[in-house]
């Protein structure tokens, strides 16, 4: 007959025990997982702060043309243009810099890769500059991951 | 005895138990450090749209100035200012500035929340009705810091003013000098 | 002889040694890698922090360059009396080549603070002693001028007592300043003194006719900057990749900047960019229609 009385563990309890300390690691595992793409996200939206501050920097260093700086969109790719004056210069710069095409390359083996930034087709950067009776407000307005992270910033500029 | 063969297998079980205890602790440590940083990029962009409200108040400030028909120093406007008072500005001595009056005779001083000033919809409405600016205009300071004598740009007859203007990351209606971040800018203005 | 000694048999045994060694690796591989993922988080974290406390200073100081408040001249601790010996130090970018691949910016830029006080900062990368490990470090130095020629030694204390080469961000690879002009154009040499190669390619055509007297061509430069472009890249203190990989920096536009080829390591480098509007050093856009508008001389902090 079996003693009850009996100290130790029974098969049944260890393999419990085995599982939720598995179910343990798993969820550290998820943890780890998604911390390190938290930080990718977070220095990408440090750098994305720094750029939306130059947008509104060179509107408000042409605030008499502000209207060739309206409705720019920056997409995820760059191709350079010809550019001569000054508004067309800084777009361009801009579009260059958005798509950060130049930083950083790296070559883990299979050739230089860009140091992107994370950019899906439905992500939004646009300017907007508005006019009423000799005042003028230039906004800039982003949207990344399918809307869920917006950021806005906006200034009068004369 | 049972129980001391079964605690002597037992050797993965605390192993294991102590390493989670372990990556728990330095999963705290990661989620800290995580949303701390994120945390300091709202920071920043908070800063930054407050940095940006007080260049709004500069230019609403010259708006003004252009249409006024004579420039009349008044008074210390501290008792009226809600946040960017006269104390903010190293060049104007304590208690002596005198803020340039409106049509009506009053020390001219104006407050907005941006919300009111950039049309906006929305979140972008809702996060600009967070922050403010504030401004007053007086005659540019002398050496000593006093704005009741007017300077002239060397070679003219132009007045100089000085605007000093604060954004705060607050509406005006509960921007606190003590909790929020405040701006203060000043800006050299001449009126052809 | 009694056969029911509890105990285990051999088979059971190794089988709970394999079976406990097992999950003994798979714990600590685990570990392992959780280990591995925590350094990098913690890495990268400092290197955002670093740069962008870095760039939040480095543009307050660019907004603030150049500006010359309007009581200074008449009072001030450096002996300066006219608008030339002002003008001649506004905002520069030393094309002496520094950092480590030797093609790093130094930048240097003057503001004033107060009727007697002009404020000098300068950014530079700086090797700490026996290391190969350059930082980016701020200097600050009130009246540099009058502390030459023995103006007024003392100095405003209620503004910034000044610091020498404080440390700002370690493991800098990189860093870069470029000038653009009204047009958008990049403006070079724009310096004080001695901007280097790029001042002496310009032979004879160095000394310009202003307003303000004869001046060498970057010196004039310094007063057309419209807008400047940094660039910051920063490499984690500690290894952070499994494998290594080489990288190729690219900073700056058209030969002005770097192109750095990094051979294979395991750090993690990250480029950062800011621009901003040199508000005091611009001669501001005049508006070509009478609309009464006022026109801005310049902007100062306070803080």
């Amino acid at each position: 007959m079996v003693n009850k009385n009996q100290k130790g563990i029974t098969v049944i309890e260890a393999l419990v025990c085995m599982v939720i300390i598995g179910i343990g690691f798993v969820a550290m595992m998820q943890l780890s997982a998604y911390s390190i793409g938290a930080m990718d996200r977070s220095i990408e939206k440090n750098k994305m702060n720094f750029l939306s501050e130059m947008v509104l920097e060179d509107m408000i260093g042409d605030p008499y043309n502000a209207s060739s700086y309206a409705n720019v969109s920056m997409g995820c790719t760059y191709s350079s243009s010809q550019a001569t004056s000054l508004p067309t210069r800084k777009i361009d710069k801009w579009k260059k810099v958005f798509s950060e095409d130049d930083f950083i390359k790296f070559n883990s083996g299979s050739g230089f890769k860009n140091k992107k930034p994370e950019c899906a087709s439905g992500d939004l950067k646009k300017t907007s500059v508005v006019s009423s009776s000799g005042r003028t407000q230039a906004k800039i307005n982003m949207s990344t991951g399918q809307g869920k992270r917006k950021k806005f910033l906006g200034v009068i500029l004369k | 005895m049972k129980k001391l063969n079964s605690s002597e297998k037992g050797f993965a079980l605390p192993v294991a138990l102590m390493l989670l205890v372990v990556m728990t602790l330095m999963g705290a440590a990661l989620v800290t450090t995580t949303s701390s940083d994120m945390g300091s990029n709202n920071e920043r962009d908070n800063s930054s749209q407050a940095f940006y409200a007080a260049e709004s108040g500069i230019s609403m400030a010259k708006e003004w100035l252009a249409l006024q028909p004579s420039y009349v120093p008044g008074s210390n406007p501290d008792n009226q200012l809600r946040f960017c008072k006269t104390s903010l500005f190293p060049s104007i001595r304590p208690g002596q500035a005198r803020a340039i009056r409106n049509q009506g005779g009053q020390n001219h001083i104006y407050r907005n929340n941006l919300s009111a000033l950039i049309s906006a919809s929305g979140q972008e409405a809702t996060r600009l009705s967070n922050f403010s600016f504030e401004y007053f205009v007086t005659q540019t300071p002398d050496r000593n810091g006093y704005t009741s004598s007017p300077q002239k740009k060397p070679g003219t007859n132009n007045i100089y003013y000085t605007i000093y203007s604060c954004g705060c990351d607050a509406s005006i209606a509960n921007c606190r000098s003590q909790n929020n971040n405040i701006i203060a800018l000043e800006a050299v203005v001449t009126i052809r | 002889m009694k056969k029911n000694i509890k105990a285990f048999t051999l088979a059971e045994v190794l089988v709970a040694i394999v079976i406990g060694v097992i999950s003994v690796a798979a714990a600590f591989s685990a570990y392992n890698y959780y280990t591995k993922s925590y350094e990098s988080v913690s890495q990268k974290a400092n290197v955002n922090s670093a740069a962008r406390d870095a760039l939040i200073l480095i543009t307050k100081d660019l907004r603030n360059a150049g500006f010359i408040g309007t009581t200074f001249l008449t009072a001030s601790c450096e002996n300066i009396t006219n608008m030339r010996d002002a003008k001649i130090e506004l905002a520069s970018v030393s094309s002496k080549r520094s950092g480590p691949y030797g093609q790093a910016d130094n930048l240097m830029l003057w503001y004033t603070t107060s009727p007697q006080d002009r404020k000098q900062v300068s950014y530079t990368l700086q090797r700490k002693q026996n290391s190969s490990e350059y930082y980016l470090a701020r200097d600050v130095k009130i009246n540099p001028e009058g502390q030459r020629r023995g103006g007024c030694q003392g100095y405003n204390s209620a503004f910034n007592h000044p610091v020498n080469n404080e440390l700002l961000v370690s493991h800098v690879e990189d860093f870069q300043v470029i000038f653009k002009d009204k047009d958008g154009k990049i403006l070079a040499p724009a310096c004080s003194m001695s901007c280097g190669p790029e001042e002496t390619k310009l032979g004879n055509n160095n000394i310009v006719a202003t307003s303000y007297g004869n001046m060498t061509r970057g010196q004039a430069n310094q007063e057309n900057i419209h807008s400047a472009d940094i660039y910051l890249t920063v490499r984690s203190p500690k290894e952070v990749y499994n494998s290594n990989r080489s990288f190729r920096i690219v900073n700056g536009e058209a030969g002005y900047g770097s192109n750095i080829s990094v051979s294979a390591d395991k750090y993690y480098r990250e480029t950062f960019f800011a621009s901003v509007h040199t508000r005091n050093l611009s001669i501001p856009q005049v508006p070509t229609t009478n609309t009464a508008g006022s026109i801005g001389e310049g902007q100062g902090y306070n803080k």
